[in-house]
């Protein structure tokens, strides 16, 4: 007998030449040199902030402390501050309040130092022993260590790269593939949980900023004091970077409160910079041009203001951090639950529904005597929402680019490369929409109700089927029932993974043209003895289905894909 | 030189679910090794990613340089050993020193049938019957084929 069998290990490729592996060390260098001078930069940062904790507190006098305005649009206000102190006996003035600081992008970051250090007042500083004129007001944080770690995954990836391109592989020796899975199988899930622990903890890291601290302030800002103020300078700032250009309102306000003059910009308690400019330069210019501008006071703290408070749509970015903490926790949580690659039992088909001595099947319910009735594998309405996602999101992409494309032919300046480029891209994209009609007028056709007398049939054993089509079967040309096998094998290429399948065993129970026949039946099946039992691994599944097809002329036909559990032959 | 072996009686290689195994290993090392491993598993090859499944582990714990072991496993009810157009299922004991990577392989089939099941032609086996209508039951199906 020919025996058909696949040897080779799965996406197995051929060994690089010389040229290839060279290529290979250069893309993976660019990495560990990319990383090796930001792992300096860092070091030499950290080392500097570690030296400062040797520096000497020594006591010092405020002789000046006040808020600039800078002509910078990053950080506009610094906080200057003189300072004089006594060490070995001689008398130095310093100036600097932290190595590196250049101001404040708020300038009620600023208008909180100068409040911190007053004239006059005794504060401790760091001096240098042996620099003495070296001296600091705040040491550096050492915070910047926990960066340490971010570059170390460049150079580990790049030096990890070379070494196994370069490495020599031990000739004619049988791999392991059980033994690493026993090994390392934990470590795996671990690594897995430690993943998506990054995604929670980055979840958690923008929750209070982005989501507990504006809440709470806007709760607490009801209690607010009105309060006039005076708009000293309004603009919109422009932040540049890699994803395109964002803008932020910018107001410097000041008010009177209990006698005493105060600055503040700030306009809201998001703060941050978004898309779209014309929205910000119209607050700007009514804030600029009102006649008498409100802000509002912590009666706590009078040097904390803000223009807008209340709740606004702004606010919804708070929930911005939610994802990052779902798909963290719900990974974590995945990832630890999930049994993997061990036990005897990790092949057995999974699927919604109820839990049968077989495992858990695409049972709906469990009728008397057995009987089960199948829950389709995707219901027209849940056709009808993948086909609304699948388009809004090719179309959300491409509408991107196309409008670019209309704006140059109503500029009379059309753009012809792009518009052919685009030209398949919208093509695709008016497909997606007729599949939603498609799917639409798909969930009028009549559905069918399967019933099985088992939960899961042994291979070699019968079993009874039954169908109800409900809705006007009339309209039905041909209906046909079908027992299928399948194979579904899914492997990745580059960044894609696909899914190929392949049908091994096909058998026609039922075709009928009657709709008397069509609008219920039952049927009897025999599984053959000699070929596979459904068979679910992560990658590589064998599949039964009980398909049914209604044949409708000028409209879309009825197809509806049932799950089934083919359990080996009983013993 | 390192050797590692695994020994079926009568070379015995296709073997019927739930059937028990049995078996020999034996080795001669250079070494001292920690331990050996024997493990029973099953795997994929082919067009999708391996999946493997590790259905029993025996480890000899300090086995000295150079010694035989018996081992009995009992098979479970499935998967089965089979080879279609885009996969493969492959059965297999394995036996592996630690540390080190030395390593042996014995494949089995797992099988109700003389061979691993073979599906890369459409198959025609199994019947069916029926009725379209559910004014009356269906006599009793058991046992029954067209």
């Amino acid at each position: 007998m020919v025996r058909f069998r696949h040897r080779g290990s799965s996406g197995g490729a051929k060994p690089a030449g010389f040229v290839g592996k060279l290529g290979a060390s250069l893309f993976f260098f660019v990495f560990f040199a990319m990383g090796s001078f930001f792992e300096v930069l860092i070091v030499r940062e950290f080392a500097r902030a570690v030296g400062q904790r040797f520096w000497t507190r020594t006591p010092c006098r405020i002789v000046h402390s006040e808020i600039e305005d800078r002509n910078d649009d990053e950080n506009p206000h610094a906080f200057v501050v003189r300072y004089d102190y006594v060490y070995g006996g001689r008398t130095y003035e310093g100036s600097v309040y932290q190595r590196n600081y250049s101001g404040s992008e708020n300038y009620s970051k600023a208008q909180g130092l100068a409040q911190q250090y007053p004239l006059g007042q005794e504060v401790s500083c760091f001096v240098n022993s042996k620099r003495p004129n070296d001296v600091a007001l705040k040491r550096d944080s050492l915070l910047i260590g926990l960066v340490f770690f971010f570059p170390l995954i460049f150079v580990v990836i790049g030096a990890g790269g070379i070494y196994f391109i370069w490495r020599r592989e031990p000739v004619a020796k049988v791999k392991p593939i059980a033994a690493p899975m026993v090994r390392h199988g934990r470590k795996g899930k671990y690594v897995m949980a430690g993943f998506f622990s990054i995604f929670g903890i980055a979840g958690l890291a923008m929750l209070y900023p982005l989501g507990i601290r504006p809440i709470a302030k806007t709760l607490d800002a009801r209690s607010w004091i009105e309060t006039p103020c005076k708009v000293l300078r309004g603009q919109v700032r422009s932040h540049s970077s890699d994803d395109g250009t964002t803008y932020s309102v910018y107001l410097l306000y000041e008010y009177a409160f209990e006698g005493r003059l105060y600055k503040s910009d700030r306009y809201d308690f998001m703060g941050g910079s978004s898309s779209g400019h014309s929205g910000k330069a119209q607050v700007v210019k009514q804030y600029k041009t009102a006649t008498a501008p409100i802000c509002y006071v912590n009666p706590k703290n009078p040097s904390e203001a803000v223009l807008k408070r209340g709740f606004h749509v702004a606010l919804l970015f708070a929930l911005f951090p939610l994802p990052f903490i779902l798909v963290g926790l719900g990974g974590i949580y995945f990832t630890l639950r999930r049994k993997k690659g061990t036990g005897s039992e990790t092949w057995r088909p999974r699927g919604r529904g109820r839990c049968t001595q077989s495992g858990t099947l695409s049972v709906l319910r469990q009728e008397a005597g057995g009987r089960v009735v199948l829950r389709p594998r995707h219901s027209p309405a849940v056709k009808f929402l993948g086909a609304i996602l699948i388009a809004a999101f090719w179309n959300g992409i491409v509408s991107v680019f196309l409008a670019e494309v209309i704006a140059g032919f109503r500029q009379g300046d059309p753009r012809w490369g792009m518009t052919l480029f685009m030209t398949p891209f919208v093509l695709i994209g008016v497909g997606l929409l007729g599949l939603i009609v498609y799917q639409f007028l798909a969930m009028f056709n009549p559905r069918p109700t399967l019933e099985l007398s088992s939960a899961s049939i042994p291979l070699g054993d019968a079993a009874e089927l039954s169908w109800r089509l409900s809705g006007r079967v009339s309209r039905i040309g041909q209906f046909v029932v079908t027992l299928r096998g399948t194979e579904e094998a899914t492997y990745r290429r580059g960044t894609d993974t696909r899914t190929d399948r392949s049908t091994f065993y096909e058998m026609e129970l039922y075709k009928t043209s009657s709709p008397a026949e069509m609008a219920s039946g039952q049927v009897g099946i025999v599984l053959p003895h000699e070929t596979m039992h459904s068979f679910e691994a992560d990658h590589n599944k064998i599949i039964w289905n009980l398909d049914v097809h209604g044949d409708i002329s000028h409209w879309p036909d009825v197809k509806e894909s049932f799950k089934i559990s083919v359990l080996p032959a009983a013993g | 030189m390192d050797k590692l072996s695994i020994h079926l009686p009568n070379d015995e290689t296709v073997f019927s679910p739930g059937q028990g195994l049995q078996g020999a290993v034996q080795w001669r090392l250079d070494t001292d090794p920690e331990y050996l491993e024997l493990n029973l598993f099953w795997y994929t090859s082919g067009k999708g990613t391996r999946d493997i499944g590790v259905v029993e582990t025996v480890r000899f714990e300090n086995p000295g340089t150079l010694g035989s072991k018996d081992f009995a496993f009992t098979l479970p009810q499935g998967p089965y050993s089979f080879s279609g157009r885009l996969i493969s299922l492959i059965w297999s004991l394995e036996l592996t020193c630690s540390p080190g990577s030395q390593t042996v392989r014995r494949e089995i089939v797992v099988s109700p049938t003389s061979g691993e099941i073979v599906l890369d032609s459409m198959s025609t086996g199994g019947s069916s019957w029926g009725a379209g209508s559910t004014d009356g039951p269906l006599p009793s199906i058991l046992g029954r084929r067209q």
